[in-house]
Order: structure tokens, then sequence, then C-alpha cells
């Protein structure tokens, strides 16, 4: 009797924890699989940190989007803040000497400017974020195309290269800032009010204003953060290529935005975790694709079909296991 | 129940992977040598133009050549990411075109550390060891095109130049090639100077609005024929095109299309695909420890009505 219900609960919490498993996982095991048996190298640690190294800008801009995202927002300007954030922070590298620190600190500070800016639009006045922050977008870019007369700013200070090219503990420091970046956002979602609030936000802000809560000054935070971590990931990305160009982050939004709703991040729902699991199945496709040698022409279609079938498969598998 | 249709699910799967395997093994191991062609976007006739020249020189030789380019046009992480990519797959050698010859340093020495020799084609880097650099003097190129437009002005007129995607070595060749001509001549008045991107829908929007702004425009002097094509559907729209010369560089299918229908006044071949071979040759030599000079000058050709039709796509 008592085995024999022991061995029944300890199926229903392999069941339940299959079933809290995101979707996505399985379609993540089966990519690695077939690159790691069309071409061995796919699976060498050389390439595995390249690949993290290169995604870290994507990962840290999906966390910021997933924090509006779980707060039932949408933000179309990371790329482009950015960009900008990017090329503030190249232009007082070569025309200023205020000391790196302050610099960096700078940088951080712009792209949060620009996300508390999405927020007060979005909350206070009232413009749906998809609307307000498409014009956050344009005014980035097009502040980054002005400021230099769509030149590239070269010439950056060697120093500065640490955070694209150095390396920490055998890792490259991207990979640690997008570590940091995730731990930060996991806590903040998972344990502290903030996080409560962000996701009470996306389940029903109406109800939440009802009863009397300031959901607005969580919403312009949730923004805040996204434009923190556009101005983290404008330091990863000039300092990799000592350079700031001011269209590197174009269609970037669309990439984070994607890699956060193929984790399972949805108004409400889902959190870092997913996110990182979402940006990896993008990273590893990308990757992949490259490794095995697929012409780029054929790349885009592939990814758009993986994230179609992706998507639908983890609808139809989460249905299954809801059952 | 459920554990059947998971175990029937996964071995659909793997069932599909194993059909997989056989051909990737079927491609031979050992000596073949693997190339990558890296160019600045998929948009762009020169760039498979480049591609071609390329492959003729892999297969003349066995090897096998990748060939990847930003689906961002001119993009610089993207680019970046390629690279590091082939880097990733121990390539035993990358011809590169570099989208931002500041910009793509870093990587390039990323290639070096990692011992993957690198051959720049068509647009030069700042920085960083490479085996070669196979292109055209654009400086020099570019100056032939606008003297010859110049001389087709009689030194009299107002010009506008297009730029091309800025940062790229080539963009500031040709665009100083551009003024110090114009400089020579106190009759030419340059309205403006705007970048287009090197698109033709790019080329097309700025010309839109810089015909609004002004009246009489005798020539526009082009980064590359897609501008200048671009160009020419804005004058032609505006009912303009018959009083406005306008000048390419590259010498793509529709540029040559459009000279020989006096559309457009003058192109450059910078025969991309010679470019291309010399920089993926160059590797193929230095492999083979042979030596390989450090410049390898592509020679230009002026396009006009008068030549054209020795290279128009239906003579090839």
């Amino acid at each position: 009797m008592t085995t024999a219900s022991l061995g029944l609960s300890r199926r229903n919490t392999l069941r339940s924890s299959l079933r809290r498993l995101p979707p996505v996982i399985w379609a993540l095991l089966l990519m690695i699989i077939f690159f790691g048996v069309c071409q061995p190298r796919f699976f060498s640690l050389s390439n595995a940190i390249s690949m993290l190294c290169q995604g870290s800008i994507l990962m840290i801009l999906s966390l910021g989007v997933c924090v509006v995202t779980v707060a039932g927002g949408i933000d179309l300007s990371v790329g482009a803040v950015m960009t900008f954030s990017g090329m503030i922070m190249a232009w007082l590298l070569v025309n200023t000497s205020v000391p790196i620190a302050f610099i960096l600190l700078a940088t951080l500070l712009v792209g949060i400017a620009f996300g508390m800016l999405n927020g007060v639009f979005v909350s206070k006045m009232r413009i749906p974020s998809f609307i307000a922050t498409l014009g956050t977008q344009g005014i980035a870019l097009g502040l980054s195309l002005g400021m230099n007369k769509g030149y590239t700013i070269s010439g950056l200070p060697p120093a500065i290269g640490y955070f694209g090219n150095g390396t920490f503990l055998a890792l490259p420091i991207p990979i640690w800032l997008a570590v940091g970046a995730f731990l930060v956002t996991f806590v903040l979602l998972r344990f502290t009010p903030f996080g409560v609030y962000a996701y009470a936000i996306g389940g029903n802000e109406d109800a939440l204003a009802l009863a009397g809560k300031p959901s607005w000054l969580f919403k312009i935070f949730t923004f805040g953060y996204a434009g923190l971590m556009s101005g983290l990931a404008a330091i990863v990305v000039t300092a990799r290529s000592m350079a700031a160009q001011p269209t590197v982050g174009v269609g970037m939004e669309f990439e984070a935005f994607s890699a956060a709703v193929l984790g399972g991040v949805f108004a409400g729902r889902g959190g870092a975790g997913e996110t990182v699991l979402g940006v990896l199945f993008i990273l590893i496709l990308r990757n992949g694709l490259n490794v095995v040698g697929v012409p780029t022409y054929y790349q885009l279609a592939i990814i758009g079909m993986t994230l179609i079938v992706g998507m639908a498969l983890s609808m139809v598998l989460e249905r299954r296991l809801r059952r | 129940m459920k554990m059947k249709t998971m175990i029937r699910s996964s071995l659909i799967a793997l069932v599909a992977i194993a059909c997989l395997v056989p051909c990737t093994f079927a491609a031979p191991g050992g000596k073949q040598l693997t190339f990558g062609l890296v160019t600045k976007a998929l948009d762009n006739p020169f760039w498979s133009l480049m591609k071609d020249g390329a492959e003729k020189v892999a297969e003349a030789n066995g090897a096998k050549l990748i060939y990847l380019a930003p689906t961002k046009a001119n993009n610089l992480e993207e680019q970046t990411r390629l690279v590091e990519d082939l880097i990733q797959r121990k390539v035993d050698g990358i011809v590169l075109v570099p989208v931002d010859s500041a910009g793509i340093v870093p990587v390039i020495e990323r290639a070096n550390k990692a011992g993957i020799p690198i051959a720049l084609a068509n647009t030069n880097a700042n920085g960083g060891q490479v085996v070669t650099f196979s292109a055209i003097e654009n400086y020099d190129a570019m100056t032939i095109v606008t003297e010859f437009v110049m001389s087709k002005l009689g030194g009299k007129g107002k010009v506008i130049i297009l730029e091309g995607a800025p940062g790229a070595q080539t963009t500031t060749d040709r665009l100083r090639a551009m003024t110090d001509v114009i400089k020579k001549y106190p009759g030419i008045t340059l309205l403006a100077s705007q970048p287009a991107d090197n698109q033709r829908a790019k080329g097309m929007q700025v010309m839109d609005n810089l015909l609004q702004t002004y009246t009489t425009v005798d020539a526009i002097l082009c980064n590359n024929d897609e501008e200048a094509l671009g160009a020419i559907e804005a004058l032609d729209s505006a009912g303009r095109l018959g009083k406005t010369m306008v000048a390419g560089f590259d010498g793509n299918d529709d540029a040559l299309n459009a000279i020989s229908q006096g559309r457009m006044l003058v192109s450059m071949n910078q025969n991309p695909q010679k470019q291309a071979a010399d920089a993926l040759q160059a590797l193929i030599d230095i492999i083979a420890g042979k030596s390989v000079p450090k410049r390898i000058v592509t020679q230009g050709i002026l396009l006009t009505k008068d030549n054209v039709a020795l290279y128009l796509p239906a003579a090839k």
C-alpha cells in the first residue's frame, strides 16, 4: 500500500515536473542532436563559448523585453535604444577624457531614460505600447544616424575592449554580463514586489488599478528596465567591435521579442528562465546553420519556418500535457 | 498512454535524424580544403558575382566554398557573427568583404589568433593581419568616372552626389575622388551630397526628396549602380530623366542595360568575379607555401554607350 502510493506520487511528481518544463526544451534538444550529428565541431567547447558570447547581446536585450512582455506591454525600441546608447558611449570615449566608469554609467542612463520615456508614454499618456515604442525606435535610430552623419564612430581607447573581448575565469566578459543580467531579472521577477506587480499588470491591470495600487509606476519601471538592458547590450556590442555603427541594432527588437515569445513568455506568464531557453533556441539554430554551411539566403526562411513550427508544436504539447 | 506517444514521437525524431546522417557523411572529409566567403549583403547582384568568381576557383582546386552574407544589409554585428561561426568551423581560410573598415578589425584579430588566414576583397580594413587585399583602386577608378561626367558636362553645371554606406573604405575613397575632381572645375556647383547606403530603394527615396528641392540637376554621381538605378527611377517618375546624367559604379547587369538604353551615362566594371577569385587564389597559394603579393589590383573598365554591347548579359 505504502510502496504503491509512493510509486504513484513519484510518477506524479515526474509528470508534473515534465509539465512544468517549457515545451521549447524538446525542440532545443532535438536541434542540438541534429547539428551535432551533422557537424561534430558543433559540440566543441570553443563553439559553445563563441556562440554564447555572440548571443550575449541578444540575451541581454531579450531579458529586458521579457519584463515588459510579462507586464502585458511590447517594446519595439530596444534595438534602436541600444544603438543610440552605444553611439553616445563611443562619442564620449573618443571626444572626452571622462573616466571610463562614468561613461559606462552614462550609457546605462541613456538606456534607462529612453525606457522611462516609453513607460510614461504608455502608462501616463495611455498610448498603446506598440505605437509608443515604435515612435521611440524612430527617434533613437534617427538620432544615432544624425549624430555622426551616418558614419561609424571608431578609434575607441583599447581599455574598453575588455568588455567585449576580455575574459574572466576563462569565460568572455559578455557571457558574464549576460549571466548577471539573467540573475538580476530572475530575482526581480520571482522574489520582489516589482515582479509581483509586473505579473499582476500583465494578468489584469484594471483589477490592480481598482484595488488602488499604483500600477502605472511599476509599468514605467518595466520599460525602464528594458532600457537598462538596452544600455548594457550597448556596452557589449560597442566594445566587441571597438566601434559604434549607427545601424547595428536594426531588427534586433524582432529577434529579442521572438526569443522571449518562443521561450513561452506572454502577458502574465513566463520569466527569465523561459527567455533564456528561447534565446538559446535562436542562437543554436543560427550558429548551427552557419557551422553546417547552409547558405544565408535560406537561413532566414528556415528560421521563420522553425519559429512557426516550434510555436505550433509547443502549443500542441502544452495542451496535451495540461490535460 | 502518454508514455507511448512520447516514445513514438521520439522514435520518429530518431528516424528523421538517422535519415539525414548519410548525406552529411557522404561529403569527403580528409584533405579537401574548405573556405568561407563573407560579403556585405544579399540584395546586390554584385556580391553574387563575387560568389561566382570564388566558386570557380574553389572548383578548380577541389575546394569547398561556404558563402555567407548578412541578411540585414551592411550590418556589422551580423557580419561579425558570420565570420566568428566560420572561425569556429575551422575553415582553412576566409575571403572577407568588410561592411565597416574600422568595426571589422576585432574579428579579423580573432581570426589571426585562431590561425585562420583572411584575404580581403573589394573593401579594405583598418587593421588586423591579412594575406592580401584584392580590389580595384577605388580612388583612381572613380576619378576616371567623374572626369568622364565632367567632360560630358563641359565643366559646367549642377551636380548631386549619392554617397555609399558610411564607414566603408570604398565609400570614403570614391567620395574623395568625386569631390577632388569637382574641385578642379570652378564651373561645377555641388548641390548636395547624401548617403544612399548602396541600396536602390534608398537611392530612389533620397533622389525623390532632392528633386523636390532642386529644379535643375545636370548630373548625379553615385557610389554604386544600385543607387544610380534608384536615382534613375526617381528621375523617370518626375519626368526629368532626359535632362540629367546619371553615373554609377560596379557594372551590374541592370546598369549595363540602362547604359545601352541611354538611361544611365556611365559605370565602372570593377570585375567582382576577379576580385573574389584572386583573393581566394591567394589563400590557396599561401596554404601551399607560395608567396602572395600584399595588394592585388584588379583592372576596372569604364562602361559607356560605346563599349557596353561587349558586356551586356546577352553577349556573355
